[in-house]
């Protein structure tokens, strides 16, 4: 049973005619340097690092204010003005550039609302985000009771959307709060209907299956299991493959029965 | 302390489950562990039948107290039953249904329901 909300569809592997390596839902520049990218045919790390160092081979697929789909290389994507758009949500996709072509259009995708990159206002949402996390660092939290920490947490999803969802991949990705609340949250994340925030807090968990952390693998699969994406599933297949802890295996491996259901 | 008694053909396990996954006050996950009873035998525990006292009536007959449980008992039995415990979760969505099927089929007595969890499942019937 998947979700009837947006689901990020296989086009780009039909586009580009390469198989899928790696989604990205980030326009945070801080998010980048940390950022590690496996191919899941290899299992090689390459390290995105910083923009300047972003070679041609790196694309963005983007959507235009008339929903048309466009494929750049990333290193000549600089500003919005020039795109001509404010957006959100950036995916990337890595490949070769010969293999692509320049431009392509297609049937508008659903996107979630736009906005501009508006660090100051970014900042202060992670501010709110972090001191929600600490204010429960010490604390434990019991399978089955109504959680306080999850109703604060929903409230800043919803009053600040993307923004909420990007201050948490920032926290998830420098390692700055305690993995358990992180955990917490993770799984909350995937049982928020929200709309405007679902690919974001999609690609997160997503993400988040590759920590280095069994907290936050854990937290991210089970949030997927509430979001019954099968987006997903390649995510988890890689992330089983990679699992060294056994019953955190298990455990991975029972979501990805639940999404095939 | 409080166990649960499950057949040798686990044939009560989904009903002892469900039963306590509805004394809570929200669906979650839901993770148990299966020990051999053996291993209370071994550390000199004794078992009482009481009735437990879940919304899902026909689950109670199946609880058990460990009886003159000290401290020394208590650790014995976690250090026997380590790492022979078998481990199982439930996600959320399961146990969501599985609660709402026992409320249809007029297993679970609404009435002693947490008034949290009586709230959502009335949502879902609505």
């Amino acid at each position: 049973m998947s979700q009837t909300q947006t689901t990020h569809k296989s086009s780009f592997a039909e586009i580009s005619d390469l198989p899928l390596v790696d989604t990205l839902a980030r326009t945070d520049i801080h998010f980048w340097p940390n950022l590690v990218e496996q191919t899941p045919e290899t299992f090689e790390t390459t390290t995105l690092g910083k923009p300047e160092e972003w070679d041609k081979q790196l694309h963005v697929h983007f959507l235009d204010s008339r929903g048309r789909l466009h494929i750049k290389p990333i290193f000549s994507f600089s500003n919005s003005e020039e795109t001509g758009l404010l957006f959100e949500d950036l995916e990337v996709r890595r490949g070769s550039s010969e293999h692509l072509s320049p431009r392509e259009s297609r049937e508008p995708e659903h996107i979630t609302a736009s906005t501009s990159l508006n660090n100051a206002h970014q900042i202060q949402v992670r501010s709110k985000i972090e001191a929600l996390f600490n204010s429960y660092a010490d604390g434990e939290f019991e399978d089955g009771m109504d959680k306080e920490f999850v109703e604060e947490l929903g409230a800043l999803i919803f009053g600040y959307n993307t923004k909420a969802v990007n201050a948490i991949a920032d926290i998830v990705a420098t390692n700055t709060a305690n993995p358990e609340v992180v955990s917490e949250a993770l799984c909350s994340l995937g049982q928020f209907r929200h709309p405007r925030s679902y690919r974001a807090r999609l690609f997160l968990l997503e993400r988040s299956l590759r920590s280095p952390s069994r907290w936050i693998r854990d937290g991210a699969a089970l949030g997927l299991a509430s979001m019954k994406d099968i987006h997903a599933v390649p995510y988890l297949r890689e992330a089983i493959r990679n699992e060294q802890i056994p019953d955190l295996r298990k455990d991975l491996e029972l979501v990805l029965d639940s999404l095939k259901q | 302390m409080s166990v649960w008694y499950v057949e040798d053909d686990r044939s009560n396990l989904n009903v002892i489950v469900t039963a306590l996954a509805a004394t809570r006050q929200n669906f979650d996950k839901f993770e148990y562990g299966l020990f051999d009873q053996k291993d209370l035998d071994f550390v000199g525990i004794s078992v009482k039948k009481k009735p437990g006292n879940t919304p899902l009536r026909k689950a109670n007959v199946w609880h058990r107290d460990l009886v003159e449980l000290t401290i020394d008992k208590a650790t014995r039995l976690v250090k026997t039953i380590f790492n022979n415990l078998e481990k199982k979760r439930l996600l959320r969505e399961d146990i969501k249904t599985r609660i709402i099927n026992a409320v249809r089929a007029g297993d679970i007595d609404l009435q002693k329901v947490n008034k949290s969890m009586g709230e959502k499942i009335e949502k879902l019937i609505a």
